[in-house]
């Protein structure tokens, strides 16, 4: 069995308004292996982001991880000090965000935004800097990277621009991606070229992308495992083609079931009843409960657990616990 | 050639600003209910005195001939004579413009450099006893009247500490057995190009209280338009970026946040620099600091109209040319702008 | 010198209120310590001057009757704060000239608030050339050094509480047409008002009924923090001598007269500049604060 390079165990995180504690994330779980895509899906406000930014030491405040792991190479990231966890974001472990055009300086060209973190990972000289740099360009499949440098980010195309956050990104050897919905801001055919670009980094380079997104037909197309989060707890989990083709969760499949379908065309598409609960006040048991149609008292009642159902595909519902497979 | 152009077309619309200034306070001197005649004559005027006086100040034409004139001297770079000392004005300017500049600009370097960190921090530390104490002091700066503060530090600093001196550009010894060879009229400049080391010490001694006196309501400003204009930096996504992508919180907030933050700040400080030629009055005052707030006050005192349009006209022009600077400061930092 | 306030507040300033807000930012207000004791402040040195007469046993003094046996007398159980060079008790003048450096505080901006907000409210409305020349208008103005500006207009029209007055507030009027033009321009793209266009509601009523009162908050809370602002420069025309005479009691007056003797009697030039220092402090913070209350973004902020 491979070794993951990253664990998540148990993540908790709150954030502290005015109005009260927002629990964001209770206990979340997951391994991200060397060389594949790990999708983590769900809809606004399940934590998708919230976990992306927590493995990087990035819960802006008044959040706060309260509790749980998160393992790189064995170490503990919440235990490591802060300049060691520096150097590794953006050095081992790196992030791409939704909307590149605000993720991008507007102020600095991107070649001065890429020398500045290269040199701020690597001992090398501004000129190596900018060749690196250059070079990282072509690898994400830009035509011109010597142009490119001397532009500023507003001067580029949203695919472009995506682009050069990936370079930036894996500029200095990252084994881990944070890929926080990469492509929502774009077009949809720049979208493909997006997946693309990541699915063959992961091939060439081995690195490990945590893919966040919402869209389920990205999920699969490029995605090998993946995530589904409700409520900031992973409801279900498995390998991409166990999930489209054998998902247990009741939340699962009504999440499916709003995809449209060519197949199913003319008929109405199911939508699940009522809304996600806000992070303020998560029903007690499952936190799905409410919406689902097949709830009972221990549902009401028990949080159901993350049980394995088959090989690597993970359910938490109580459905499914203790034998009532 | 793009830049020039536009350089052209502001000096343009300058000059249309600096035309409707010189009309407004035209127009101001004219409906005073004083008598510049008798003015320039002196006390005890005959008949005759008066009627040539008022023929040689054209005060005998209609109100748009006169007008007129003064525009038509005005473009020969004739700013007009004083009505009361009969001195040409731009010889007195001479020697008052280069003492309110040198208080102005010392002024203005201890805002950036004490206004600029403290804003930057305070707003990278919310809620921290930093952030707290720079609020305090920021407040406090803007809502201390000038005056006032100015005597309480005479008070401390020169009463109670003997530190520094209480008014005045430099002391008597000074004067009188180092005496500052005029250049510039900046004494710290021509102290130091002469190398006159007693009197460069001594000119800085005497302008660091009026200077930072001075320098309160903008050091004020800066902390607060600094703290405000990172905050919402901060927020931004690409500071998460760059925190993401592993760049220490040095690096975040003086190299990337900070310029993006910058212009305001370099707005209101732009802006105080020019309020400051004329607003240093009070200053000046208290301090004894022969500058242009002295010279205007006394003017306005007097009644001295051809030199109050002159100081009025100066201002505003370095109004309009900072106004320009900072347009081109603001395109150079900021790639998005367009200058249109 | 810049109205404080506006300075900052021309900065970023998007959100509109509804009047449902008003309600949540009464709330937030309350809970706010800081806006608490500046109200408080501001509140006492309005009772003071209003209360004047019944606050002294020297009214007469307050109003200017000299007291020269008393002269210089340092703080005591008679004088609280001692008194002046005409022997008046400092408490007395103090309560006193806080009616004119109260009221020139107000009435600038009130005067500014109503020139600056309509002729806002036009050239953002209209924009095209009526826009131009407001603006062009402004731009004079703004370039105008403003203290010397209303210095030569009180030199003009002769030094007096209200010629101070007007000739601050003509200084003061293009921020508020500024900010006014500024919320205006991104009201006018707004639905509700492209709405009572489209349905051929007239200009005007547009004006009055949806924009001016949605941009009642922002000028509201400029209003506040210039106060502040307002009060320092009327001062600062006083002590120069051009607001208000003698024998009326006036803060900055006070400073002027008691800067010669500050040396014997500091008593003398510290309490009335202090006067000054807290009203404006707390109309500072206070503005401050109402900004942050007002900005639903930073009321929900979590500490």
């Amino acid at each position: 069995m491979r070794e993951p390079l990253i664990s998540v165990r148990d993540l908790r995180v709150q954030f502290h308004t005015y109005a009260g504690v927002v629990n964001a994330l209770n206990g979340v779980s997951f391994d991200l292996y060397p060389g594949e895509v790990f999708g983590l899906v769900g809809e606004t406000g399940c934590g998708k982001s919230v976990t992306g930014l927590a493995l990087l030491q990035l819960i802006p405040p008044p959040g706060e991880i309260v509790g749980g792991q998160i393992l790189y190479c064995g170490q503990d990231l919440r235990t490591l000090p802060p300049a060691q966890m520096r150097s590794l974001r953006g050095g081992k472990i790196a992030m791409v965000f939704q909307d590149p055009a605000a993720a991008l300086n507007p102020v600095f060209t991107v070649g001065e935004q890429m020398e500045m973190v290269i040199r701020q990972h690597r001992r090398v000289s501004r000129r190596d800097a900018r060749r690196q740099a250059a070079e990282m360009l072509r690898a994400v499949g830009m035509p011109d990277p010597l142009r490119i440098l001397n532009a500023y980010p507003h001067e580029l195309s949203g695919g472009m621009q995506q682009r050069v956050m990936i370079a930036i990104a894996l500029s200095s050897g990252a084994e881990v991606l944070v890929a926080d919905e990469p492509t929502t801001a774009l077009d949809v055919t720049i979208q493909a070229q997006i997946l693309d670009l990541l699915v063959s980094l992961k091939k060439e380079r081995g690195i490990a992308i945590l893919l966040i997104t919402h869209n389920l037909g990205v999920v699969a197309e490029t995605c090998d495992r993946v995530g589904v989060l409700y409520a900031g707890s992973v409801m279900e989990m498995g390998p991409t083609t166990a999930i489209f083709r054998e998902m247990k969760h009741p939340y699962t499949q009504g999440l499916l079931a709003a995809i449209p379908h060519a197949e199913r065309r003319g008929r109405f598409l199911s939508a699940i009843p009522g809304s996600v609960p806000s992070g303020l006040q998560i029903p007690p048991g499952c936190p799905f409960h409410p919406r689902c149609a097949f709830a009972w008292d221990e549902c009401r009642n028990e949080i159901p657990s993350l049980l394995p159902v088959d090989e690597g595909h993970w359910v938490a519902c109580h459905l499914y616990g203790r034998g009532r497979r | 050639m793009k830049i020039w152009e536009y350089i052209l077309r502001r000096l343009m619309l300058a000059l249309l600003v600096l035309f409707g200034v010189s009309l407004v306070t035209f127009i101001i001197a004219r409906v005073v209910p004083s008598d510049p005649a008798a003015l320039w004559v002196g006390p005890r005027p005959t008949l005759e005195q008066l009627a040539a006086a008022r023929a040689k100040l054209g005060l005998d034409q209609p109100l748009p001939v006169q007008y007129l004139r003064y525009l038509g001297s005005l473009l020969r770079g004739d700013l007009g004579v004083s009505i009361k000392t009969h001195q040409p004005i731009i010889q007195d300017l001479r020697a008052y413009l280069p003492a309110t500049l040198e208080l102005v600009l010392v002024g203005m370097a201890m805002a950036v450099f004490i206004g600029i960190p403290l804003g930057v921090l305070s707003g990278a530390r919310r809620n921290s006893l930093l952030d707290h104490f720079s609020r305090l002091l920021a407040v406090a700066a803007v809502s201390i009247p000038t005056f006032w503060l100015g005597l309480l530090l005479q008070i401390l600093f020169f009463r109670e500490l003997r530190w520094l001196p209480i008014s005045g550009r430099v002391s008597i010894e000074t004067t009188l057995y180092q005496p500052i060879r005029t250049l510039t009229g900046f004494y710290l400049v021509d102290s130091l190009i002469t190398r006159n080391w007693p009197a460069f010490s001594d000119a800085l001694l005497h302008i660091i209280l009026p200077a930072f006196t001075l320098a309160t309501y903008a050091i004020g400003l800066s902390i607060r338009m600094t703290r405000s204009t990172i905050v919402e930096v901060l927020e931004e996504k690409y500071i998460v970026a760059a925190r993401a992508a592993g760049l220490p919180e040095r690096t975040v907030l003086f190299r990337l946040a900070l310029k993006n933050a910058i212009v305001p700040t370099l707005t209101v400080l732009a802006l105080s620099f020019v309020y400051s030629l004329t607003g240093a009055i009070l200053v000046e005052v208290i301090f004894s600091w022969p500058g242009l707030g002295s010279y205007v006050t006394a003017a306005v005192l007097s009644a001295d109209f051809p030199v109050i349009m002159a100081v009025t006209l100066i201002v505003t022009a370095f109004y309009v040319v900072i106004n320009l600077l900072l347009d081109l400061v603001q395109a150079a930092l900021d790639p998005r702008v367009v200058l249109r | 010198m810049i109205p404080f306030g506006q300075a900052v507040g021309e900065w970023a300033r998007e959100r509109q209120p509804l009047w449902a807000e008003y309600g949540l930012m009464l709330r937030a207000f309350r809970r706010d310590w800081l806006a608490l004791v500046s109200l408080s402040i501001i509140i006492a040195f309005i009772f003071f001057a209003a209360f004047a007469p019944w606050l002294t046993p020297y009214p007469e003094q307050g109003r200017g009757v000299p007291n020269i046996a008393e002269r210089f007398q340092p703080p005591s159980r008679l004088h609280p704060l001692g008194t002046d060079d005409l022997g008046r008790d400092l408490w007395a003048r103090i309560c006193f000239g806080g009616r004119t450096s109260l009221s020139i505080g107000f009435l600038v901006v009130v005067i500014a608030v109503l020139i600056g907000t309509p002729l806002g409210a036009i050239a953002g409305f209209f924009g095209g050339w009526v826009d131009e020349v407001i603006m062009r208008l402004t731009d004079i103005f703004l370039a105008f050094p403003s203290l010397l500006l209303a210095i030569a207009i009180a030199a003009a029209l002769g030094p007096s509480f209200t010629n101070a007055m007007v000739a601050i507030a003509l200084t003061w009027w293009p921020w508020y047409t500024r900010l006014v033009r500024a919320q205006t321009l991104s009201l006018r793209e707004r639905t509700f008002i492209e709405a009572a266009r489209g349905i051929g509601v007239k200009e005007g009523t547009i004006i009055f009924r949806h924009i001016l009162p949605n941009v009642m908050t922002p000028v509201l809370v400029q209003a506040t923090m210039d106060i502040g602002s307002a009060i320092l420069t009327g001062a600062a025309m006083s002590f120069i001598g051009l607001g208000v005479q003698p024998p009326t009691a006036d803060w900055g007056q006070m400073v002027s007269v008691g800067r010669v003797y500050f040396i014997n009697a500091p008593w003398f030039v510290t309490f009335p500049g202090l006067a000054i220092f807290l009203v404006s402090l707390a109309f500072n913070l206070l503005g401050d604060s109402i900004r942050d209350i007002a900005d639903p973004r930073t009321r929900r902020a979590v500490r």
